[in-house]
């Protein structure tokens, strides 16, 4: 096999072109691992792959499992840095309590803000695109928040989005994206695990879809699975936390639906290895699901934005 | 006289600052719609159109028992639009034409406003109310609310905006998230157009519509006309004729003691302006104005013929009048709580307070589609906003009763119309796309998304059984243009008197909100083995 067809094959896994640039990098990445002798061939496992896993998987109080989930990527140091500017994208686009499974917990977005404050953050903002104009959607999470101050916004203004073009895009080729997301250093995404009737679940991926302006064209224009992809190939959260202490097991992502409560907490550096990992270890429907089953899911790992081959990934679980 | 201007000033700033808080709770309170329900015109006009005594409008039955005594200190003190006017002259003042005989012939022509009058009571006796036409009350309610106000708003807007911009570039968060909302409306340019005509007329006369044209103030004139409290002059005039200069409604003749009683709108001019100190207001008699009553008389008779004239006019061409039978042949969305469709029609004064009131700015005004009697009344236009579940604003502001005044639990029951899917429109029945929009966003879980045989994906129904017709469904709905699921009139509640909770079960209705604790699987009739959403 020579190079050109190499390269021809990686482009078509990777759906995209690669510069010379890229393919050399990935040859060299290639040949290591091979020598290695191990599997993952395009993202072989990093160093630190023994003391950090790929996913964590936390059960127990909301708030400790955060913080233990957290503490097992490394810490929030190890994400926020001292004077960093840092948005947490929870979902709050219903007015329904906690109990209902459609909005994040409260808890674990207080913790989460909590930390980011420790590791010296200079900026924290809570946001959401939420569906209505309800201030009652986001009420629970801002007030569990009031301790760090007036941080927790709904914006439902066009001046607060910016244009950007989304070079990657197959579909999606442009959008308008928060202002305060493209001007923060950390993107910190904390969905609820949450059943969702035209994409299969409504976890981290999906839920970039609360930090631009218009999403109708998304569902109007394009293949819903398919633009979500493109989107999160410029929206890539440095962490994923996914709220599985309760799940909206059926009916999402609006409810009322079947609400299992699991206790769990889900966290990892890579948006498709979470979502995935929240797909296989809930139930949906009754069911028992493969991250494959979701279209934007295995989408994305075709596009090489994340894994979801979960044989392949260090998970650690573990209870407070 | 500076106690009447700042009475009047006050009286104006209460008015906009009673407007500007109909979208708050405070009209839950008190009732922000007492200037309109002040008005002579939207009193007399729809009392006579709707054939009743309708106790909101008390107020204005008091001013008409004052006005008989006091005279027409309603058009001096209280009127919004004649402060408006008394402002906007001041300016006009400068551009004035000088009116050589033009002022003769308009003196002589000062019985037309009869005719207007008489023609629109004419009218209302047939029961066609054109008071949203001409009413000063109404007409000021649209210009501030409708017009001025989102001005205002957008123009805070941007000054938030630059103020931001201004403090980021120097490292400070000022107002980091203040949006002000600015509420569009329809048919701006209609109220533009009247009000700036009315306003505008001033370059001719001061307080030219008040004078000439003013139906409300007619109606104060005609109860005015032998009133109590008159003008006096004593026998230190001297004749310099600065009071019939000064006077805003040309009501002192040339004979500078002689008065026109139901012409005066006792704001005191003349007497601020008499050098001489000899003009007071007191209860004696007054001296006329000279002019003789078998004029008027007259002008009654001619009033009364064209009334009828009106009324002929809607007999005969009912359609052309936009008579609608109940609902029938409506196709107009009416805010929850609207009476059955011609009582509505009877009453709405077309003042655009409820739109005004209404906070997600799905209320607008009504053009032509509505035939002349529906000119300007309110149309819920979903695609601007939903009707909120949680709101009940309209009901209260309302002057008339044209929308009644509910509770939330009457109104969340008083149906305003059904979602129909227009299945070609549809991305889920004419692409096989999955979208859920519709019924992610319904918040009485009326859209239900199923799987029909053949169908790539779960395509929505509605219930009309539990749709209430607040179209948040017709609001979400990502198609462009035109949205794919659509709000008409069709079984919506319209009634007179009564509860509409029980109507709503008598008609077999259940609008439930959801509610989180009703956990359930979806009936998916048909369905594949799959969970929604998912793949094989």
């Amino acid at each position: 096999m020579d190079n050109r067809h190499f390269k021809a094959i990686l482009e078509r896994l990777l759906g995209k072109k690669l510069t010379r640039r890229d393919f050399f990098r990935l040859q060299a990445h290639a040949a290591a691992a091979l020598a290695a002798g191990s599997v993952p061939l395009l993202r072989p496992r990093p160093l630190e792959a023994a003391t950090v896993p790929d996913i964590a998987v936390v059960t127990g109080n909301a708030s400790a499992a955060v913080r233990e989930a957290v503490n097992m990527l490394g810490g929030m140091s190890a994400f926020v840095k001292k004077g960093n500017k840092v948005v947490i994208k929870p979902n709050m686009s219903f007015a329904r309590g906690p109990e209902s499974a459609t909005n994040t917990s409260p808890e674990v977005v207080r913790e989460l803000v909590g930390l980011c404050m420790k590791a010296g953050a200079s900026k924290v903002r809570v946001l959401d695109h939420p569906l209505r104009p309800n201030d009652l959607c986001v009420k629970d999470i801002r007030d569990a928040c009031r301790v760090y101050g007036d941080i927790v916004h709904a914006l439902e203004d066009k001046d607060f989005y910016q244009r950007v073009e989304i070079p990657a895009g197959v579909s999606l080729t442009k959008t308008d994206v928060m202002k305060d997301v493209l001007e923060a250093d950390v993107l910190i995404a904390a969905p609820v695990a949450k059943s969702h009737s035209s994409t299969g679940v409504s976890l981290s991926m999906k839920g970039m879809m609360g930090l631009i302006w218009s999403r109708g064209i998304m569902h109007s224009w394009y293949d819903l699975h398919k633009s979500i992809v493109d989107l999160c190939t410029i929206l890539k959260p440095a962490l994923v936390v996914i709220d599985g202490t309760r799940v909206l097991s059926t009916n999402g992502p609006g409810g009322p639906g079947k609400v299992l409560r699991m206790d769990t907490i889900i966290a990892s550096k890579d948006m498709v290895a979470a979502d995935a990992q929240a797909v296989s270890m809930f139930e949906w429907y009754g069911q028992r699901m493969e991250p494959r089953q979701v279209k934007h899911i295995r989408l994305a790992h075709e596009r090489g934005i994340g894994r979801m081959d979960l044989t392949g990934l260090a998970i650690r679980k573990t209870s407070v | 006289m500076r106690f009447r201007r700042a009475a009047q000033g006050t009286s104006l700033l209460l008015f906009l600052l009673l407007l500007w808080l109909a979208a708050s709770p405070v009209a839950e309170r008190v009732r922000v719609d007492i200037f309109l329900r002040m008005d002579p015109l939207v009193v007399l006009g729809t009392t006579l159109s709707s054939r009743a005594f309708i106790s909101l409008l008390l107020p204005g039955f008091i001013v008409a028992a004052l006005t008989v005594m006091l005279g027409r200190f309603f058009c001096s003190w209280l009127c919004p639009m004649g402060t408006t006017i008394d402002i906007t002259d001041r300016i006009l003042k400068r551009f004035r034409m000088r009116p050589r005989g033009r002022l003769q012939i308009l003196r002589r022509a000062r019985a037309a406003k009869y005719v207007l009058l008489s023609f629109i009571l004419g009218a209302a006796l047939a029961g066609v109310s054109l008071v949203s036409f001409v009413s000063p009350a109404s007409i000021a309610t649209r210009l501030y609310g409708l017009v001025v106000y989102p001005v205002i708003s957008s123009l805070t807007g941007m000054g938030i905006g630059t103020v931001r911009g201004a403090g980021s570039l120097i490292g400070l968060s000022l107002f980091e998230y203040t949006t002000i909302p600015v509420p569009t409306f329809s048919l701006q340019s209609v109220t533009v157009v009247l009000a700036a005509a009315i306003i505008g007329a001033g370059i001719l006369a001061p307080r030219f519509w008040c004078r000439y044209l003013c139906p409300a103030g007619t109606v104060l004139a005609a109860l005015s006309w032998r009133k109590a409290l008159n003008r006096q002059v004593s026998d230190a005039c001297t004749g310099c004729g600065a009071c019939r200069k000064a006077c805003p409604m040309d009501a002192i003749a040339e004979d500078f003691r002689r008065t026109g009683s139901s012409d005066c709108i006792v704001c005191g001019k003349c007497a601020e302006v008499c050098p001489a100190g000899a003009v007071r207001f007191s209860s004696r008699k007054g001296k006329g104005h000279g002019e003789g009553l078998s004029k008027d008389r007259r002008v009654f008779l001619l009033a009364g013929l064209s009334g009828a004239g009106a009324a002929l006019l809607y007999t005969v061409l009912p359609g052309w009048a936009g008579r609608v039978r109940d609902g029938k042949y409506s196709l107009l969305v009416r805010p929850p709580g609207a009476l059955p469709e011609n009582a509505f029609r009877i009453r709405c004064v077309g003042c655009g307070e409820c739109m005004k009131s209404c906070p997600t700015n799905t209320l607008q005004p009504a053009g032509l589609q509505a035939g002349i009697t529906g000119f300007m009344s309110p149309v819920v236009v979903p695609r601007k906003g939903p009707c909120d579940t949680a709101c009940f604003k309209c009901g209260l502001v309302c002057p008339t009763g044209a929308l009644r005044s509910l509770g939330i639990d009457e109104k969340s029951r008083a149906k305003i119309g059904t979602a129909a899917v227009i299945k070609k429109k549809c991305i889920a029945w004419e692409e096989g796309r999955p979208c859920l929009v519709c019924d992610e966003v319904c918040p009485y879980g009326a859209v239900e998304l199923e799987y029909t045989a053949g169908s790539k994906t779960a395509v929505p129904f509605v219930d009309e059984k539990r749709c209430n017709g607040c179209g948040l469904c017709e609001h979400a709905c990502p198609v462009e243009g035109r949205s794919a699921i659509v709000v008409s009139p069709d079984g919506a509640l319209r009634l007179e008197e009564g509860s509409y909770i029980l109507a709503a079960k008598r008609a077999g209705y259940e609008f439930e909100l959801k509610q989180p604790q009703e956990y359930g699987e979806p009936p998916r009739k048909g369905a594949g083995r799959l969970p929604p959403g998912f793949e094989n």
